[in-house]
């Protein structure tokens, strides 16, 4: 198996498995289906973290429900297409260096950060 | 009389024997150099170096063409190589997007950590501290592996739990 069959198998394979991911998350309900997977920051403290939710948000944006992706967890609604071009600039490093370098630049990273942490004790104290 | 006593040079004590005589005028160069522990050659100080003159090479005058050329500036005498510079390395991966999804679904304290890291690497690179920035890039990448591993574990134990308990 040359090198370029295994990334080409390797990319199929990522990319079926994203696919399964999806389809799970069309059929079944994280927020009443007791198989999901918890968040145990959520399970010892109590607190919301940044990211709770985000499977309930998933299941809502992929029947079409915005309302009730905005309910589940804002902030990741709004964020969602950044880290979507982030993860695009970190695969294609090589492609786009330029890219790369400027959605790693101070603004970006500090925007995320102190985004990440309003959310977080935003939505504990509201 | 009095005045001779005053003047009385340190090669008179000399003259008792105690000092070797030194060639004229070096007296204060020769004190100096006792109370550094150096060498002092009365002989070579006699002769003064050369001046350079018309026989000698000089370095050429800097033209403001060759100014503008920042690799002409410095003119290193002939047979002499100016030292390399290090090339800048490559800035290591940040693996930001990891960190963050780490954070937001597997472990929220881990995944802090990871995107703390993380956002550190690209900071620290732009800063011209390449080896704090790839010890930063490798911790990133620890504190996703702790923060994935512990979301998995800590899940492969507790919804059993949920399951089990109505």
């Amino acid at each position: 198996m040359t090198g370029v069959e295994r990334r080409i198998i390797g990319r199929v394979a990522i990319g079926a498995g994203v696919l399964a991911l999806l389809a799970l998350y069309f059929i079944f309900d994280p927020g009443r289906s007791a198989l999901a997977p918890k968040c145990m920051f959520h399970a010892v403290t109590g607190w919301d973290c940044a990211g709770c939710g985000s499977q309930r948000m998933l299941h809502a944006l992929l029947h079409g429900d915005l309302a009730g992706a905005w309910r589940a967890n804002a902030f990741l609604l709004c964020v969602a297409p950044l880290v979507a071009v982030m993860a695009w600039a970190a695969m294609f490093r090589e492609r786009w260096p330029r890219l790369y370098s400027r959605v790693n630049s101070l603004p970006v990273i500090i925007g995320m950060g102190a985004g990440i942490l309003v959310w977080t004790v935003a939505r504990n104290l509201v | 009389m009095e005045n001779e006593d005053k003047d009385r040079r340190p090669d008179d004590e000399a003259a008792n024997g105690q000092q070797p005589p030194r060639p004229d005028g070096f007296d204060v160069e020769q004190e100096w150099a006792e109370k550094l522990g150096m060498d002092f050659d009365a002989r070579r100080a006699a002769t003064p170096p050369p001046v350079p003159g018309e026989g000698q090479a000089c370095p050429p005058p800097v033209t403001p063409q060759a100014a503008r050329d920042s690799s002409k500036m410095y003119v290193m005498p002939p047979g002499e190589e100016l030292p390399e510079r290090t090339p800048q390395p490559p800035m290591p991966p940040t693996y930001m997007v990891w960190a963050i999804l780490s954070m937001l679904c597997c472990c929220f304290p881990a995944g802090i950590v990871a995107t703390i890291y993380a956002a550190s690497v690209s900071s620290r690179y732009f800063a011209r501290d390449f080896e704090g920035a790839r010890r930063a890039s490798r911790n990133a990448e620890i504190w996703i592996i702790v923060s994935i591993v512990a979301g998995i574990v800590s899940n492969a134990l507790y919804v059993p739990l949920t399951l089990l308990m109505p």
